[in-house]
C-alpha cells in the first residue's frame, strides 16, 4: 500500500485535498481518565511526570500541614494534585491513609469551555477540553466559570492553564504522562465506555470485598458528566469535590429574560414620563 | 493478592472473604471513621472553587458600563418623546454616557493577563459566552455613545470647523433608534455574565440580571440628574424613572438574596462584604427612596442628595457582589451543599 493508499482508496496529494476540510473523520472515541483511589499509594509521581511532561513552572512550596499533600490545590501550575486523607483514632495504632489523585475533570458540559469569550478553549478530537495558549488572553472568566476549581490564570505568563490530557501526547497515540509514570495503575487512560465497564467491574470486587467505594463522575448531574471517572473510597464531599454541579449556563435563558423584563418596564416607565413632561 | 486469579476480561482482582490491610480488619471500620481532629467540611476545609482574578478594576467597570448604557436609553427617550423640555436630558445624558464609556475599555484591558490580545475577544462571536457579547456590545456601543456626544457637542456650537459642521449631520435619531437594544444589553450583561459562573452567590438564582439592570437604570437616572442639578436645571421628569429603578432594585434585590438561601448568601449578610452590602441597602436604596416621598423632594439639595446616595450605593452593589464572589468561592460548604 503506498503512503497515500488508506483502506484501498488513494489519497490525493495534500495540495490538492482542500474541498475535503471538514469531510468525515474516522471516529475517534471519547477519552476519558480513570483514576482509582483504592489503588492509589499516594507516590504523586503523576504530579512530577505531568509538571515534567508539560514544563510546568514551580508553583511555591507551602507547609499546609493536611498530611502529607503540599500541593493544596490543582491551578494554572498543578495539573494533578494528590489529596492525602489520614484517618487515625486518637491513640493513632490504627488507622489507614487514603489518597486521590484529582485532575481536571474534562466535563461534557465544560464552564470554562462555554464562557471563554475568545474561543481559546475548545473541545478535541478525543473529546477532552483544551486551551489553545496562543489564543486566550488571560481574561480570567473560566476561572470561577469552571464548578470543580480546576483552571488558573499563571502569574508568569498571564494566561490560563489546565491539563491537556495530554493532547500532544495523544496525538501521536502515546498514554499521557500521568497515567505512564503512575506504578499502580491507579490512573488509567482510554476509551470513556472502556472505563466505565473497567470501573464497574472493580467497583463490584471491591464492593465484594467490604469495601465502602462508589464511582464519581459518571452522573449528568455533574456538568453533563464528566471524562475523568473516580473510584472514591471517602465520600466525596470529603475531597471536596461536589455531587451536583450545574454550569452556568444553565441560568443565561432566565437571566436574560429578568434583564429584558427590567429594562423593558423601565423604558416604558421613562418614555411615559417624558411625554408626560411634553411642552 | 491471593492466589485464586481467576484472569479473563474485566476480572481485575481476587475476591476475598476476610482482607486483612494494615492490621485492621474491614469488619469493624468504625476505628478509622473518626478522624483524629476536626478538618472542617470538604477537604480541610479548603475551597473547591477558586474565585479568579476580578477585584476593583472589574467592579468599576460594572458600575461606569450600567451608568454609561442606562444614560443613553434615557437620552434618547427623551429627545423621542420628551420634546423641548426633554433637550437637557438628552444633551445630559449623551455626555453621561460617554464620560463613563470612556474608561471601561482600559479597565477591562488592565484587568487582562495578556493585554496585547485584548482584540482577541473579537475573533469570534459567541452567543453562550456572556464576556464575548460583552465585548462585542461594548465595542459598538461605544461608538454609537461617541457619535452622539459629538452630535451634540456639535448642536451646542461647542466644535469648531469642519468637525461641528459634521457633528451636526449625524442621523441622531437613527442612530439612537439603533444603539438603544445594544445600550440595553450594555447596562445590564454583567450581571449574567457574573450568574453564569459556577460560583454559588453569583449563579444560585439567576437574578443578578435584571437586579444589575435596575441598578444600572437608577444610577443612570441618578447621573443625569445630578449633573442637571449642578448645573442649575431642574429635571423633575426624571424622578418616576429613578423612583421606579429603585423600586424595581429593592423588590429584586430581596428575591435575590431570598433565593441564595441562608448559607449561600452569609457573605452579603455576616461576611467581611457585609459592609459593602449594608450600605447599600442604607445608602443606595432606603435613603433615595425617602428622599423620593419627603415634601421637600423637589428642592435641588434634596434632588442633589438623592442622586448622590443612588450613585454610591450603585457601586457599594457592584463590590459586595464582586467582593462576595470571592468569599462565596472559599466557603466549601456553599459549595459542596449545593
Amino acid at each position: 500500500m503506498s503512503p497515500h493508499e488508506v483502506d484501498g482508496v488513494t489519497e490525493l496529494p495534500a495540495p490538492l485535498r482542500a474541498w475535503e476540510f471538514g469531510a468525515e473523520k474516522p471516529a475517534q472515541p471519547a477519552m476519558g481518565f480513570l483514576t482509582d483511589m483504592s489503588l492509589c499509594i499516594g507516590c504523586k509521581a503523576c504530579e512530577v511526570a505531568c509538571k515534567q511532561w508539560n514544563q510546568i513552572p514551580d508553583d511555591g512550596m507551602h507547609w499546609t500541614g493536611n498530611s502529607l499533600d503540599n500541593t493544596s490545590h490543582l491551578g494554572s501550575e498543578t495539573w494533578r494534585h494528590v489529596k492525602f486523607i489520614e484517618e487515625f483514632g486518637p491513640d493513632r495504632e490504627n488507622g489507614r491513609f487514603t489518597f486521590m489523585s484529582d485532575v481536571c475533570k474534562h466535563c461534557t458540559d465544560a464552564g470554562c469551555l462555554n464562557s471563554c469569550p475568545t474561543g481559546a478553549i475548545i473541545r478535541t478530537e478525543f473529546d477532552t477540553v483544551y486551551v489553545q495558549d496562543d489564543i486566550c488572553n488571560g481574561c480570567g472568566y473560566c476561572i470561577p466559570s469552571c464548578p470543580f476549581g480546576v483552571i488558573g490564570r499563571a502569574e508568569s505568563d498571564g494566561g490560563a492553564h489546565k491539563c491537556t490530557m495530554c493532547y500532544d501526547r495523544q496525538q501521536v497515540g502515546m498514554e499521557p504522562a500521568c497515567a505512564t509514570s503512575c506504578p499502580t495503575d491507579s490512573i488509567v487512560v482510554g476509551p470513556l465506555d472502556e472505563l466505565r465497564e473497567r470501573a464497574r467491574t472493580r467497583i463490584r470486587d471491591l464492593q465484594a470485598r467490604g469495601e465502602q467505594v462508589q464511582l464519581w463522575g459518571d452522573s449528568p448531574e455533574l456538568a453533563g458528566g464528566l471524562n475523568s471517572l473516580f473510584i472514591l473510597n471517602q465520600p466525596p464531599e470529603k475531597l471536596g469535590l461536589p455531587t451536583s454541579a450545574r454550569t452556568g449556563r444553565h441560568n443565561l435563558k432566565q437571566s436574560y429574560f429578568g434583564h429584558a423584563l427590567v429594562a423593558l418596564g423601565w423604558v416604558a416607565v421613562t418614555a411615559a414620563a417624558m411625554a408626560r413632561s411634553r411642552r | 493478592m491471593g492466589g485464586g486469579d481467576s484472569g479473563g476480561d474485566g476480572a481485575l482482582a481476587p475476591v476475598s472473604p476476610k482482607p486483612v490491610r494494615y492490621g485492621v480488619t474491614l469488619e469493624e471500620p468504625a476505628r478509622w471513621k473518626v478522624p483524629a481532629r476536626d478538618d472542617g467540611p470538604g477537604y480541610y476545609g479548603q475551597q473547591v472553587l477558586l474565585s479568579g482574578p476580578w477585584h476593583w478594576l472589574v467592579t468599576w467597570y460594572f458600575y461606569l458600563g450600567g451608568i454609561s448604557g442606562a444614560s443613553f436609553i434615557l437620552a434618547v427617550l427623551a429627545r423621542w418623546f420628551g420634546g423641548t423640555s426633554g433637550r437637557d436630558v438628552a444633551r445630559a445624558g449623551h455626555l453621561v454616557s460617554i464620560v463613563t464609556i470612556a474608561p471601561a475599555p482600559a479597565l477591562l484591558i488592565l484587568d487582562l493577563g495578556r493585554r496585547g490580545r485584548f482584540h482577541h475577544m473579537l475573533r469570534v462571536f459567541k452567543p453562550l459566552s456572556p464576556m464575548n457579547l460583552g465585548a462585542w456590545a461594548l465595542s459598538l456601543f461605544g461608538v454609537a455613545s461617541g457619535l452622539a456626544a459629538w452630535n451634540v457637542l456639535a448642536e451646542d456650537r461647542r466644535l469648531p470647523g469642519v468637525v461641528g459642521t459634521a457633528g451636526r449631520h449625524l442621523p441622531a435619531r437613527a442612530l439612537g433608534a439603533l444603539a438603544t437594544p445594544v445600550a440595553i444589553y450594555f447596562s445590564g450583561y454583567t450581571g449574567t455574565l457574573l450568574a453564569a459562573t459556577a460560583i454559588p452567590l453569583w449563579a444560585r438564582t439567576p437574578t443578578l440580571g435584571a437586579l444589575f439592570m435596575s441598578s444600572a437604570a437608577a444610577t443612570g437616572t441618578a447621573a443625569v440628574e445630578g449633573c442637571l442639578a449642578v448645573a442649575g436645571r431642574d429635571a423633575p421628569q426624571l424622578q418616576a424613572p429613578r423612583l421606579a429603578a429603585l423600586g424595581a432594585e429593592a423588590a429584586l434585590s430581596e428575591a435575590y438574596v431570598r433565593g441564595l438561601g441562608p448559607d449561600v448568601a452569609k457573605p452579603l449578610r455576616s461576611g467581611r462584604t457585609r459592609n459593602w452590602y449594608r450600605a447599600y441597602q442604607l445608602v443606595g436604596l432606603a435613603a433615595p427612596l425617602a428622599l423620593g416621598v419627603v415634601p421637600g423632594r423637589r428642592s435641588r439639595g434634596a434632588r442633589l442628595a438623592a442622586a448622590a446616595a443612588t450613585l454610591v450605593g450603585g457601586f457599594c452593589l457592584r463590590a459586595a457582589i464582586v467582593q462576595g464572589g470571592h468569599e462565596s468561592a472559599e466557603d466549601p460548604r456553599a459549595t459542596l451543599n449545593a
